[in-house]
């Protein structure tokens, strides 16, 4: 006859891997052999140093906590969660103390049952390898924009904007005695297109390339006998030795620069050790950030650029696939959606007539992800313009529409596609002068029903892309000023940052959509990155934190502000960061934006990453709860 | 039930031992005395259930015994008893319609290895059940009838712990029918999966028989004579 017992741990185990990974067989007869064990509130299960007995335990019902020797909790396991399987993967102590956080029931699997299926399965020794990963702390991706060895990639796939670049060079300079013929003659005698000016202990104070000898000496009125001082650049723009090309890269496309000096602590008051141009960077790569940027540069049209965002795109998924870290893939990967604005911006005003723009004030600015510096796949567009009211030209507003119009259908062609809910630069109404926009976010803030809650979500992650970046902050000073009046505002914004809570139980809740288009899918925008933003700006907002928008740096910047919550808001940056990551890879692999997922698709290492980041989601909202007091009003 | 209990004390203090079957002269020999002033975790528990084809002492039979072994809150699941007692008798429409056990189910056991299989497991261990006497009075009648007698050990029901633990000094005095397994199991979190099995039943009634124990002790109950009150 059918045993109930067993059936009853066999329904439970089915459903939970490493269990779920195995045959129904398997399972059963790993069923009939468990020991059920019942671990009242506060007991402890074992403590770091004891040996393990041949057993690993999943929690039927209750939850323990994982402590380290401090006591800081590492894991909480709930129902259907796996914990204590160093006996199946090595022979040493516990490094954990387990504990019951409340009654609980665990079934205790016995090793030499398990044990046999190990070899046959690879994925269940991925699974348990990731478990034990998280279990000895290490609970998310390598951060790496280090250099990585050579050993651990592919050679045919190997991402040179990694590799840190020889910068050690003997460098070729000139002393800021030196006249401009004497620089000339060491540039040509080493065949070198630029030369660092240096002091007497040979600290960097200023770069001539062979752009400043063309045009200040030879087409210029500046004689070769006079002081080099006279046509360098200056100061010179300093890094460390070990950075990867990227990084390098980063910094010359922000700074417009071509050249940097590598000195011995990075600044200038060091001694000279090398110098680096782009060109250097260049020969190294082939898809790189600079030449994107260069190509954006030279396009005309938006059929041009979505050829150069496409290129972008395979540039991501390299990133992604080499496990790149986040903020330095969303950091170049935004300043290339910036300059395809721009770029779209510039192309609009020349086919209407630059001259009119020339006189108008105003600023273009991004909203919702690309506001935030988030946005890696191309998703719909969120934009804004904001001018200044000038009487002396006629349809000012008209003009700035019509401007609008023209950048979106541009946009739209290089893959972003028009906002369903129209919110564009485009629509009267997101194309307004300062006075009307202070007079909507007046609006907003005093008359908050749920639409404007909304609004204000999407509208205050806006950032100045183009045009007078004054503009932007005078709306910031303006929202600030009036918080200070409309305290409840914050709270009706802390009550919507706390609508999606946080799906916690991964595998015990996997909260799927109910109907529509994407049911049974996991919609990891809605319910695991918007907690998470909609706390950042909150939070944001609330400390007067004007001018940081990227939900990850929010929170950094909030750990800085609130040294007491340091912990909570590492790990939330932490987690957006696995968010985004496993979006996009779900994206890359759909061809979508990323946003819902089959629970299917993911692999257990992803499932058990994205527990994880749900953890901080609850700490926050609770944090939340209590500081906006908000028992009263939910 | 209560004559059938006072008849069966009756007969066993008149009975004469060397007629006794096999199974119960082993049960005897093996039988060790409870010590009770051990802790209550050093105590080895069998919490059992039993489906039967229906509720009359007389008329009716065991259908199933379902047993498990609880010592140190732990349960191993090998070390358990699950037995289908074939029957002599036909067995009612109205245990079917209770039980759901169809006629192709019903091959199981003798009556007599399921007593011998039931006593060597029961040994001496306490033995715990919900709303037990029943249990106990239909494994007595199902003893004598093959030449065995009564169960010797400590019996504790959990439907009276949990009274106790609600009403310390006077147990009695509430309600039986508000402590039936299923409440028992809402209020300790228990899923009732398959209920009105023998097995089944006895796997929920051993979770809140450990539960009830870990309640009990917070109020100064650690010693086997302190549970046994």
């Amino acid at each position: 006859m059918k045993n109930e017992i067993v059936h009853r741990v066999y329904d439970f185990l089915k459903e939970y891997p490493p269990f779920s990974l195995l045959p129904k067989d398997a399972i059963l007869q790993i069923s009939s052999h468990v020991l059920v064990k019942f671990l009242p509130d506060k007991t402890t299960l074992f403590k770091i140093g004891e040996m393990p007995p041949s057993l690993f335990y999943i929690v039927n019902e209750g939850a323990i906590h994982l402590h380290q020797e401090d006591g800081q909790m590492v894991e909480h396991c709930d129902e259907g969660d796996v914990f204590g399987i160093r006996p199946l993967l090595a022979e040493s102590p516990y490094l954990l103390t387990a504990q019951a956080s409340e009654d609980t029931i665990l079934y205790c699997i016995r090793t030499e049952d398990f044990l046999p299926y190990l070899s046959h399965h690879p994925k269940i020794l991925a699974f348990l390898a990731s478990n034990f990963a998280v279990g000895s702390g290490n609970m998310f991706y390598k951060k790496s924009s280090t250099p990585i060895s050579e050993g651990k990639t592919n050679s045919e796939n190997v991402l040179t904007e990694l590799f840190a670049i020889d910068t050690q060079k003997t460098p070729i300079y000139c002393h800021i005695q030196h006249t401009i013929q004497e620089a000339a003659v060491l540039m040509a005698n080493h065949q070198i297109g630029s030369i660092v000016v240096c002091d007497e202990e040979i600290r960097p104070i200023g770069i001539v390339t062979d752009k400043d000898l063309r045009i200040k000496v030879v087409a210029g009125d500046i004689r070769k006998k006079e002081n080099i001082s006279l046509i360098m650049s200056a100061p010179v723009i300093c890094v460390k030795h070990g950075l990867s090309i990227a990084e390098l890269q980063i910094l010359m496309i922000k700074n417009r620069i071509n050249h940097l000096a590598v000195t011995q602590d990075g600044t200038i008051q060091s001694k000279l050790i090398g110098v680096v141009s782009e060109h250097d960077l260049v020969v190294q790569q082939a898809d790189n950030p600079s030449i994107l940027i260069r190509e954006i540069r030279k396009s005309q049209s938006g059929e041009q650029l979505k050829r150069v965002r496409d290129k972008v795109e395979r540039l991501i998924k390299k990133y992604i696939e080499q496990e790149v870290s986040i903020p330095f893939i969303t950091q170049v990967v935004s300043s290339i959606n910036d300059e395809i604005i721009q770029q779209a911006i510039k192309i609009s005003e020349h086919k209407l007539g630059k001259e009119i723009y020339q006189n108008i004030k105003y600023c273009w600015l991004a909203l919702g992800s690309e506001g935030r510096e988030e946005q890696l796949l191309r998703t719909d567009q969120d934009n804004a313009l904001v001018y200044v009211q000038d009487d002396a030209i006629p349809d000012i507003k008209d003009k700035c529409m019509l401007l609008a119009k023209e950048v979106t259908a541009i946009l739209n062609e290089v893959g972003y596609e028009y906002c369903p809910a129209d919110m564009m630069a485009s629509n009267p109404a997101w194309c307004q002068s300062v006075a009307e926009w202070q007079e909507t976010f007046h609006k907003w803030i005093y008359q908050p029903g749920e639409k404007e809650i909304m609004m204000c979500t999407i509208f205050f992650d806006y950032r100045p892309v183009y045009g007078d970046i004054s503009l932007a902050s005078a709306l910031t000073n303006y929202i600030f000023s009036t918080f200070d009046k409309q305290e409840v505002f914050l709270h009706l914004l802390a009550k919507n940052a706390l609508e999606n809570p946080a799906p916690l139980s991964f595998f015990r809740n996997f909260i799927v959509e109910k109907n529509g288009e994407h049911k049974d899918s996991f919609d990891i925008k809605l319910r695991a990155m918007m907690p998470l933003t909609d706390a950042a700006r909150l939070l944001t907002l609330a400390a007067r934190n004007g001018g940081e928008n990227n939900t990850c740096k929010r929170f950094l910047a909030l750990a800085d502000i609130e040294p007491q919550n340091d912990e909570l808001y590492r790990m939330a940056a932490d987690a957006y960061e696995i968010l985004i990551r496993i979006r996009t890879k779900h994206g890359f692999k759909k061809g979508d934006s990323g946003r819902y997922i089959q629970p299917d698709d993911m692999d257990k290492m992803e499932r058990l990453l994205l527990r994880n980041a749900f953890q901080p989601i609850d700490e926050l909202q609770k944090m939340i709860k209590v500081r906006f007091q908000l028992g009263g009003i939910l | 039930m209560i004559w059938q209990k006072l008849k069966n004390i009756l007969h066993f203090d008149t009975s004469d031992k060397n007629v006794y079957a096999d199974f119960y002269k082993t049960y005897l020999q093996q039988f060790q005395k409870l010590d009770t002033k051990k802790q209550i975790h050093q105590q080895s528990f069998v919490v059992l259930d039993t489906e039967t084809t229906g509720l009359d002492l007389v008329k009716d039979n065991i259908l199933s015994i379902g047993a498990v072994r609880i010592i140190n809150n732990s349960m191993d699941i090998t070390d358990s008893l699950s037995i289908i007692v074939k029957n002599e008798q036909t067995q009612t429409q109205n245990a079917v319609a209770i039980h759901g056990l169809v006629q192709t189910e019903l091959k199981g056991q003798s009556p007599q290895d399921a007593l011998v299989a039931f006593f060597d497991f029961v040994g001496s261990d306490i033995i715990v059940g919900h709303h037990i006497d029943f249990d106990i009075a239909m494994l007595h009648k199902l003893s004598k009838n093959r030449g065995g007698d009564v169960l010797k050990n400590k019996i504790l029901d959990t439907s009276y712990l949990a009274r106790r633990l609600d009403h310390a000094s006077d147990p009695h005095s509430l309600d039986r029918k508000e402590y039936t397994l299923d409440k028992l199991c809402t209020r300790f979190n228990v899923v009732p999966k398959a209920r009105h099995t023998a097995d089944g039943d006895a796997y929920i009634t051993a979770i809140v028989f450990m539960k009830l124990v870990n309640l009990l002790s917070q109020k100064g109950v650690n010693k086997i004579c302190d549970l046994l009150k």
